[in-house]
Order: structure tokens, then C-alpha cells, then sequence
């Protein structure tokens, strides 16, 4: 079983429920996610308990105790968070660039921008110059910049279908090929970026 | 909020699979908005408010829109003193569960800290939407985290349930469910069993707490889940549990 698809279950119950607990609810949810049955039901009776449960009172010793370890769990996220880019576009933003601007700074234009995004590049094919722009502009190391563009394509990682199965990832293309098929570049902005 | 304020953390994107956006509750909302255009020094004391009463209280949901606003604005020191608050709600809420099956087999502060760090990882994900559901129901946000990070132990108390199964004490219980009952525990049993609550023991919590949540307390129907299916014990057994919580309850009212 999945975790994350137990998350996305279990939130879907969540929001489903009403304030009290319903039964129809969670029997639909068991008959829907059978996989999950027990994970619903004790996901039910824990949101009965933490509703009817008199508030916990902690004493001073506990506050501090848990301040202490709440912190050391805020540093060890915040680390990875500064050592791993997430996003080029978000990371551009907080730089005050919008995605048009940003392309702007790189040279390429906001589709090559979102291929970068979606990592739907090959990697091998990004001309080294560029990835060094990247982190200039972005103020982010290069291996920050390498790590984020070797990650898996994000096509299809967050969105909606309509259809019941998910579509095929698309094949990552080459740099040249995205850069050729460019339509909003002129012929000498492709050569210019060909010869990188 | 200007445009810039107004990014990723500001407005849910997340939509339901009917494909409706994720909405917060109203009370939330407006809070959100209030403090929106407040500078930090107004914001900060509200964060050592915890009194639920009091009109400066921050509830949960608008933490969560701050911390994100914090992290966003790479305001380090806002966003810690905003995740020490929020963690003192997680902590307060996880305790609830300390001797239940959600961290059954594990030590309660390395379970805490598996399951802070994942709510940070989601609350502080700036680029999705996987933050959304924290802003919409925060306590069953932090619920299902903690069902995620604890699977492992669930699956294990699923098999002690199996195995205590095993040995039922189910003789006549189909006598019994011919004519099975769970009325609803009405006001004055239920204002006992408030009263009782610290003589309970934590399985009786549990049952007292589904019973004030309008959990049967057995049913004919297999499927159905009730407090005996979920404890995996007989009705006559249920009934007798009930009747001991009766029973503790009604001295705790005496005394």
C-alpha cells in the first residue's frame, strides 16, 4: 500500500465528513478504498477522539521538553529545504522575477523556462553554461540546480484527469530539439542558444 | 496583499476530485484576511494567546497561512516562533491518541518528531498544493499524517486484534444481536461520562468517546463499523464494558 495514496484517502474522508461522526460516510469510503478499511476506521474513531477528548493541559517541563525537540525538527526540514530547489519559478519569484522575467535573465523563452520546470529536458542535453546561469540568477548552488533538473518529469505528478488511468509521462526531449521546435524564439535567438 | 504577497501560499489551488477548490471555513478565512494586513509585531504576541475564547486567538488553519507566509517572505525567526506555536497544538492533540492504536508500539516523542516532520515537509511546500488540506482542517490534516507515519504500528495492532479475535468469548452472541440495541447514550449519561472521564482507563476513553460521537455500540450488520467491531470484542462483552463505564461513572457523579 501506498502512502501517499493512503494521505490522499484519508483526506478525501476528512473533507466528505461532517462534523459529527456519520456512518454512511465511512461505509461508502470502506466500500470505495476496501484496501484502506481498517486505515478509515481507525482515521474515524481517531477524529472522534481528539473531538471528544477533554483538552490536554501540558506542564511547563513538557512545553520545554517538546519546544526543544520542535525545533530540532524545524532545522533538520529547513536544511533539506535549503538544500534542495523545488521549484525554479518559486524560487524565482522570491527573487521578485516573474516567469517572464526569469526567462528574460536565462536567455530562453517561458516555454523552454516551463520544460526546465517540468524537467521534461534530458538532462545530458542542458548546455553546462546554462546550468550555471541558473544558479547564478537564482542565487543557488549548481548541484541544487543539478539535483532539481535530474528529478523525475513533474507531468503528471499533481494533476486531474478526466479519464479513469493516468495518461503516459511524455518522453523527456532533447535541448536542441525544444530549443528547434520554439516558436516564439527567432531563428537568431535559436542559434544563439544552439551555440551555447 | 499586493501581487507579490498574493502568491502560492495565499490562495488555495487544490481541488476535490469533483473538481471543487478547496475552501476554507468561513471563521478561518476571515481571520486569514484579517491578519493578512497586519505587520508582524501586531501578529507575534497573538501567537502565546491559547485561551480558544479569546478573540486574539489564532486558530490552527490561519497558523499554518502565516508560517507559509513566513517561509515565503524568508523570515526565519517569524516562522519558528509560528511553528512553535503550532506545535504545541500538534503535541496537544497527539497526546489524545499517546496510549491508542495511532502510536501503539512505538515510543510517543519518536513518533512526534516523524510525524512533525512530515507536516513541515507538506506545510512548507511552497511550489503545490499539497499544503492546501493543513489550511482547510488542520487537526485532520495532522490526523492523517500521523496515520501515514504510523502504519507500520497500526499493522500491528491489526494483528493483535486477529489474534485476541481468536480467543472470543462470542458464545450466544447471535441471541444477543436478535435483540441488539445502541440507543443514543442521552444528555444526562453523557454529562456522566464527562464526569467520570479521569477514572477511565484508555480503552474506556475510547468507548466513551465513540459513544458521545454516535458510534453503535454493536450492530447485526458486519459492515457496519461499531464500538465492538472496532475493539474486536464480543457484544456481550461491549455491553459489559459500557455497563462498568456506567458504573465508574455514576461514583465519579456521587462523589
Amino acid at each position: 500500500m501506498d502512502n501517499n495514496q493512503l494521505a490522499e484517502v484519508l483526506e478525501e474522508y476528512a473533507l466528505a465528513s461532517p462534523d459529527e461522526f456519520d456512518q454512511s460516510v465511512l461505509r461508502r469510503f470502506k466500500d470505495k478504498y476496501p484496501q484502506f478499511s481498517g486505515e478509515l476506521e481507525d482515521f474515524a474513531v481517531a477524529q472522534t477522539i481528539a473531538k471528544c477528548s477533554p483538552e490536554v493541559e501540558l506542564s511547563a517541563q513538557q512545553e520545554a521538553h517538546y519546544r526543544t525537540s520542535a525545533l530540532e525538527a524545524l532545522r533538520s526540514v529547513r536544511g533539506e529545504m535549503q538544500t534542495v530547489l523545488h521549484s525554479l519559478i518559486e524560487t524565482a519569484k522570491v527573487k521578485g522575477l516573474n516567469r517572464k522575467e526569469l526567462a528574460e535573465k536565462l536567455g530562453l523563452s517561458v516555454s523552454l523556462v516551463q520544460y526546465l520546470e517540468k524537467r521534461r529536458l534530458e538532462f545530458s542535453s542542458i548546455p553546462k553554461k546554462l546550468i550555471e546561469k541558473i544558479a547564478s540568477v537564482l542565487e543557488q548552488s549548481e548541484a541544487s540546480v543539478v539535483e532539481f533538473l535530474n528529478l523525475p518529469s513533474a507531468g503528471t505528478a499533481n494533476a486531474n484527469f478526466k479519464t479513469a488511468t493516468r495518461p503516459e509521462a511524455l518522453k523527456p526531449k532533447k535541448f536542441e530539439e525544444a530549443v528547434r521546435e520554439d516558436q516564439s524564439l527567432s531563428h537568431e535567438e535559436k542559434q544563439k542558444l544552439l551555440e551555447i | 496583499m499586493d501581487s507579490q504577497r498574493a502568491g502560492s501560499y495565499f490562495p488555495l489551488t487544490k481541488r476535490t476530485k469533483q473538481g471543487e477548490l478547496y475552501v476554507r471555513r468561513d471563521d478561518a478565512q476571515m481571520q486569514i484576511e484579517a491578519v493578512a494586513e497586519r505587520e508582524i509585531a501586531e501578529i507575534r504576541p497573538r501567537l502565546y494567546v491559547t485561551d480558544r475564547a479569546d478573540e486574539l486567538y489564532l486558530l490552527d488553519e490561519t497558523l499554518v497561512f502565516l508560517y507559509r507566509r513566513a517561509l515565503f517572505e524568508r523570515d526565519d525567526s517569524l516562522a519558528e516562533a509560528i511553528f512553535i506555536a503550532m506545535d504545541v497544538r500538534i503535541v496537544k492533540l497527539l497526546l489524545k491518541h499517546k496510549n491508542s492504536g495511532f502510536i501503539h508500539g512505538c515510543e510517543f516523542d519518536d513518533f512526534l518528531q516523524d510525524v512533525r516532520i512530515s507536516v513541515l515537509r507538506k506545510i512548507g511546500d511552497l511550489a503545490s498544493d499539497i499544503g492546501d488540506f493543513a489550511q482547510v482542517q488542520f487537526g485532520s490534516f495532522v490526523s492523517s499524517e500521523a496515520k501515514c507515519v504510523g502504519k507500520k504500528n497500526f499493522g500491528l495492532k491489526e494483528r493483535e486484534r486477529i489474534d485476541d479475535h481468536s480467543g472470543r468469548d462470542d458464545d450466544n452472541d447471535s441471541d444477543l444481536l436478535e435483540n441488539a440495541v445502541s440507543p443514543d447514550p442521552g444528555p444526562e449519561f453523557k454529562a456522566m461520562l464527562r464526569q467520570g472521564w479521569s477514572q477511565f482507563s484508555d480503552e474506556q476513553r475510547t468507548i466513551v468517546c465513540m459513544l458521545l460521537d454516535g458510534f453503535q455500540s454493536e450492530s447485526k450488520d458486519p459492515n457496519e463499523t461499531t464500538i465492538s467491531s472496532y475493539l474486536n470484542v464480543t457484544s456481550r462483552t461491549i455491553r459489559n464494558k459500557i455497563g462498568e463505564i456506567r458504573r465508574i461513572a455514576a461514583e465519579a457523579v456521587e462523589r
